[in-house]
């Protein structure tokens, strides 16, 4: 069975046919901020998800006015085709795609596989910065509905209608670490929301980086209880691992109503009065 | 017209520092090598290092990831050590 959305992913050898289509844009969102100066797709933008894709000072998503900036810095209008793709199976150019889709951009989708699959495949790069004309980009209304907000996990947790998914690694769900070997520890307490179930983020990819099929993912999910006849919430430490869930359950998976908490667990662990699982 | 650039040669190996375990991942751009460690799970890079061959690049990542996970295991040992003196008043 193909995958609910299949237009929202393209494979590499679609990217390389459309490098030169002024149609479509190519950004590249990468973990590690200075992969995108050692090369990159030819034509491609890079974000630097530290400095573009937050708001360092109110702790928050894009503003709508940083959105239209974003976009029309890299010459998207509304009827561009945005292809994201970044390292590490897309981690953060799911990121962004939540971000874009949040302020209702039409066409924006991610390179199946992301970098290291057009790294391995030996496809051309360069290390020039491409430059466009500046275009005026005009951004719709946020879709509060994309997003989860305390407001929504808390209510999760307390009437268990919500699905709840933890996408962090077992020894953060069970609280044995606070944060992945080497990155700050930015909350008070280990362990995970109430209710949560845990499914790792990476559990969805193939070892090439491409996402596993609809039925291996619903197969996944289903196994856990998770399912589309409910609301579901996924979760991580800061918010963008889950938005990778997010994508497969939305868009790979079809869920009706799927949300990105991204106040996560560095939110949640660090709320008084509110209670934890190990 | 564009050239093929960026980093070629790629090779990738697990590893474990400081009984964590980690990728090496170094790779030739242009006449230098470089290389970077990730945490696997999530796999955010926790040392970067370039050099004129690729053991230097790769020595050099691992010791930037060792320094971070060392500074990761002291907080931790702290913060047991602070919950224990709790627990005893």
């Amino acid at each position: 069975m193909a995958y609910a959305y299949p237009e929202m992913l393209v494979d590499t050898a679609w990217a390389e046919a459309h490098l030169a289509d002024p149609k479509v844009r190519f950004v590249e969102v990468d973990v590690d901020t200075l992969a995108y100066e050692e090369g990159h797709l030819p034509g491609a933008v890079g974000w630097d998800w530290t400095r573009d894709l937050c708001d360092t000072v109110t702790r928050d998503i894009l503003s709508r006015e940083a959105v239209e900036t974003l976009l029309g810095r890299a010459g998207v209008a509304r009827d561009t085709t945005v292809v994201l793709y970044g390292d590490n199976n897309n981690w953060f150019a799911a990121w962004a795609l939540w971000q874009l889709k949040i302020y209702g951009h039409p066409d924006v989708r991610l390179m199946d596989g992301g970098r290291n699959k057009w790294l391995a495949e030996g496809r051309p790069l360069t290390d020039q910065a491409p430059s466009y004309p500046a275009a005026r980009y005009e951004a719709s209304e946020p879709d509060r509905y994309l997003r989860g907000l305390l407001a929504d996990v808390t209510e999760a947790v307390r009437n268990r209608s919500i699905a709840l998914v933890d996408v962090r690694s077992a020894a953060e769900f069970t609280g044995e670490i606070l944060a992945p070997p080497g990155l700050p520890e930015t909350c008070q307490r280990g362990g995970h929301v109430p209710g949560a179930v845990s499914v790792p983020w990476g559990q969805v990819c193939n070892a090439d980086g491409t996402f596993k099929s609809f039925e291996e993912l619903s197969e996944l999910y289903a196994s856990k209880g998770i399912t589309r006849d409910r609301p579901v919430v996924a979760y991580c430490r800061i918010g963008e691992r889950s938005s990778h869930t997010w994508f497969v359950l939305k868009y790979l998976l079809g869920f009706p109503d799927v949300r990105n908490y991204d106040g996560s667990w560095t939110e949640w662990g660090n709320l008084v009065g509110q209670p934890i699982e190990k | 017209m564009t050239q093929p650039l960026g980093p070629t040669g790629l090779v990738e190996r697990n590893d474990v520092i400081d009984g964590v375990s980690v990728r090496v991942v170094s790779y030739k751009v242009g006449d230098r090598f470089g290389a970077r460690v990730d945490n696997l799970d999530p796999g955010d890079v926790i040392g970067r290092g370039r050099g004129a061959t690729r053991e230097e690049a790769e020595s050099a990542a691992i010791d930037a990831a060792a320094l971070k996970l060392s500074l990761s295991s002291a907080r931790t040992l702290l913060a047991k050590s602070m919950q224990t003196l709790k627990g005893k008043k």
